[in-house]
Parts: C-alpha cells; structure tokens; sequence
C-alpha cells in the first residue's frame, strides 16, 4: 500500500500523535473505499486521498471543538520575519524537523505538501480549500520563516556569523530582497 | 528578468509552475548571473535536506504492523462491505437510531392510518405466518418475519439505521430500487429505506406502499447455501396465501420481495428489481476491486 506511508507523514503533521495519526489514516482510507466512485480515474490518487484526509480532519477538529477560522494569519507571522535569511549548509537533519516544526501549522503544512509530499499548487488548494493565491503566498512566506529558522540554528552552531547577518538584514530593510 | 524578479519566482520555478517563456527568462537570467545560480542551488539543496529529513525520520514512518492491520480492515470492508460490526453503531449513537426508529414509527403508522382497507387479514398479525416446508430459521421465513414486524408491525428489538451506516455498500440503493419498481408498480411510493435486523439476520429494507397495499424488497447477506441459486427467481407464495414472497440472489445478497400483492405483481416486481440489483452489486464489487489495487 505505497500510500498509506505518505498520509501518515501528513498525518503526523495534522495530529503531531502517532495513535491519532493512525486513527486518522484508517479512517481516510475507509472513507475513500465509500466513496471511490467519485475518484476520477487518470487523477492524482494521492491528492485525492490526501483530500479526503484533509477533510475528515477537519470534521474531527469541528466536533472537538468550535474551529476559529483566523484570518489572515499571514500577515501577523510575515511581520516576524527579520531579514531574507542566508541558506546554511552545514545543519542536520535533525535541525531540519526542529527547524520545520517551529513554523506555525499554516505554514508548515503548506511546505510539507509542496515540498516533501510534491504536490501542485492547484492540489495543494483543492486539498486545503484555499485559493491557489493563497497556497503561493503561504508557500513563499513558509519557506522563508524556514529559512530563517534554519539560519538560526547555523547561527548557533556558529555556521553563520552575526556579522553576515547584520549585512543581510540592512539589504532586507534597503528592500533588495525578499 | 533581474534579480528581484527572479527571487519573486525562485520557488515557483522550482516547483515547475511557470509557464515555459518564464522558464526561458528564468534560465537566461541565471546565465548571466553567478549569485542567482548560487541561491537557486541552495534552494533546491535545502528543499532536498528537507524532503530527505521528514522522510527518513522514523517519526514520520507508520509501523509495519499497523499498515498489515490497515490492509486487512480494508480488504475485509472492501468484501464484507462494512468496517467492524456495522450494529456497532446502534450504540455509538444511540439518540439517532432512536430518532430513525420514531420516525419509522410515524411515518408508516400515519400511512396505515389512513388507508381505506384494512391490510391482509388483520387479525392474523399477532402471529408470523411461516411459509410451511420450511424450517423457521430459513432465511425466506426470517425475512417473511422482518417484513411483518417491520414494515406492518414495526416491532424490533433494535431499531433501525441508515442504510449508508449499515454498509456502504447500500449507498444509493434505494435510488437503484425506486425507479424499476416505479414502472411496474406506478401507483407505490417509496416510504422507507433503512437497515434493520430480525432474528440476528441483518437486511437492507425498502418498504413501498400504495396506502393499502405494501411491499418489502429486503436484501442480506448470501452464503451460497440457501435456496436460490444465482439468475433464479423463487416464488413461495403457494404455501403462504396472505402473503407473496420472490426471492433472488445477487452476487453476495439474497433478495426478497415481500408483500400483500397478487402473485402476479409480487413476481412482476421481483424481475424488474433482479437485473438493476445484480449490476449495481457487481459494479460495488469492481469498484472495491480497483482501490484495493491501486492503495
């Protein structure tokens, strides 16, 4: 069942629980048995089955609790980003998850279905039910709160220096970069 | 493209979703451009770092013995048509089969109301008719049994469910019933389409009504060792004149057509329902078939 492995890495960032990870994907997998006669055959099979995860995790969350829809979350983390950070070369893997992990969910789950599940931006919005201008401000924003996060810690391995991170951040602030 | 655009478009380059002249634009950019190169590598390096960190953390691997476990709930839901005991969910949500069981109550009660006649022999329904050859646990009396206390009686021990809650396999089954049965039997309106349960044997149960007359299709589960074989229509109305009963079998399914009609149009209803029902359990089947391949 090749699938099964790539919805519990999604469903392990959706439920951050093993047991509910698990719970999670049996039940999108038996939902997608009741309702494979809406598959259209010659589509992306993951997506579709990523969709139906999507949507019984949200049913979950509605019946444990009253879901506030926050918007424009973006805007508040965007502010949080100093400086277009430099890509350090020298970090584990291990400072990757930890870097990834300290993005806030929105963000995080759109960086994992791009850039580790390889999904399309026109999947990643039919998955999550956003526009596809939304997945790509999402993205951009993500990856660079990523590497940000990842700059950090090189910074504290001593891979980058204060010094190279000042300049960076006077050329953000001159609006050079993004 | 200078460099502001092209760190606008970096990611999405990468992504492959440009179009081609942007493409084009991005690569004559980056030819002439050392810096630019240099981010796009480590770009494309630290999503690499990260594809490669998430996928072979064991964090984000499922136990192997959870996917064995996942595999055979789904094959045995892909055959039995239902995950665990689909009466499980009497219990899960009790207050619901509940509201269904009222709802059955007083729709049928309201229909029987009103109806001009008296149904078959009212006197008689204090009692089970058997069809006589049979034993009583035959599945022909069990369901002769469901349709007396259900649909006339509406006395069970447990109430009915939804039909899409019992299996899903019954999903839109009562949309393939309606329309056959409609053109042999015009003047029946659809009144009920749940799942219900008599003598431990589960059935799907669509009852139809005219306001005098009512006719039960009932469908459960086959073994392959009961009384009709495949393509066969039964008729057991001789032995038992207050009621018509046609029984055929589908793929996995006993079917039974139940009423207080003539013979004729008990039989009449039976044919009409045979081949829409066998198509559409088949196609259930295949359907099954292909996920379990392709997951």
């Amino acid at each position: 069942m090749p699938f099964s492995a790539d919805l519990f890495r999604v469903a392990m960032f959706l439920k951050r629980n093993r047991d509910l990870a698990e719970d999670l994907v049996q039940e999108t997998m038996m939902q997608a048995l009741k309702s494979f006669h809406r598959y259209k055959m010659g589509t992306n099979c993951k997506a579709w089955l990523t969709t139906i995860m999507y949507n019984t995790h949200y049913k979950q969350l509605r019946k444990q609790t009253n879901l506030q829809v926050v918007e424009d979350t973006e805007e508040m983390i965007a502010r949080t980003i100093p400086f277009e950070a430099s890509i350090p070369q020298k970090i584990t893997d291990e400072d990757v998850l930890n870097a990834l992990d300290k993005l806030s969910d929105i963000f995080k789950e759109i960086v994992v279905l791009s850039d580790v599940e390889g999904f399309s931006y026109k999947e990643i919005s039919s998955i999550i039910n956003i526009p596809m201008g939304t997945v790509m401000s999402r993205l951009h924003r993500g990856r660079k709160v990523l590497r940000s996060e990842l700059a950090v810690y090189a910074r504290n391995l001593g891979i980058v220096d204060d010094e190279e991170e000042n300049g960076r951040q006077i050329n953000a602030k001159g609006g050079k970069s993004l | 493209m200078n460099c502001r655009d092209f760190h606008e478009i970096i990611d999405s380059y990468l992504s492959d979703e440009l179009l081609t002249e942007t493409n084009h634009g991005i690569l004559s950019h980056l030819e002439q451009c050392g810096e630019c190169r240099n981010e796009i590598e480590a770009r494309r390096a630290i999503r690499g770092r990260l594809k490669n960190a998430v996928l072979s953390s064991p964090d984000y691997r499922p136990d192997s013995e959870f996917l064995t476990l996942l595999e055979s709930e789904l094959r045995r839901t892909a055959i039995n048509g239902s995950a665990g005991k689909p009466y499980l969910w009497f219990f899960q949500n009790s207050w619901i089969a509940a509201a269904a069981g009222l709802l059955l109550v007083l729709t049928v009660g309201f229909i029987l109301f009103n109806r001009s006649q008296p149904v078959n022999d009212r006197a008689g329904l204090g009692e089970t008719p058997a069809v006589t050859g049979l034993r009583s646990s035959s599945l022909v009396n069990v369901a002769l049994g469901d349709h007396q206390h259900c649909a006339i009686r509406f006395n069970l021990d447990d109430p009915p469910v939804s039909l899409v809650k019992a299996s899903a396999k019954y999903k839109d089954l009562d949309k393939i019933v309606v329309p056959p049965l409609k053109r042999v039997l015009s003047q029946f309106e659809l009144i009920e389409a749940h799942a219900c349960k008599y003598k431990e044997t589960s059935f799907a149960h669509i009852v139809f009504t005219d306001g005098k007359k009512t006719l039960s299709v009932l469908l459960t589960e086959y073994n392959g060792n009961e009384e009709a074989k495949s393509g066969e229509i039964f008729d057991f109305s001789s032995v038992n004149p207050k009621y018509q009963i046609a029984r055929f079998n589908t793929r996995e399914y006993a079917v039974f057509v139940v009423s207080d009609l003539d013979r004729e149009q008990n039989k009449l209803a039976s044919r009409a329902l045979s081949d829409p029902l066998k198509h559409y359990f088949e196609n259930q089947s295949q359907i099954a078939s292909v996920l379990l391949t392709i997951i």
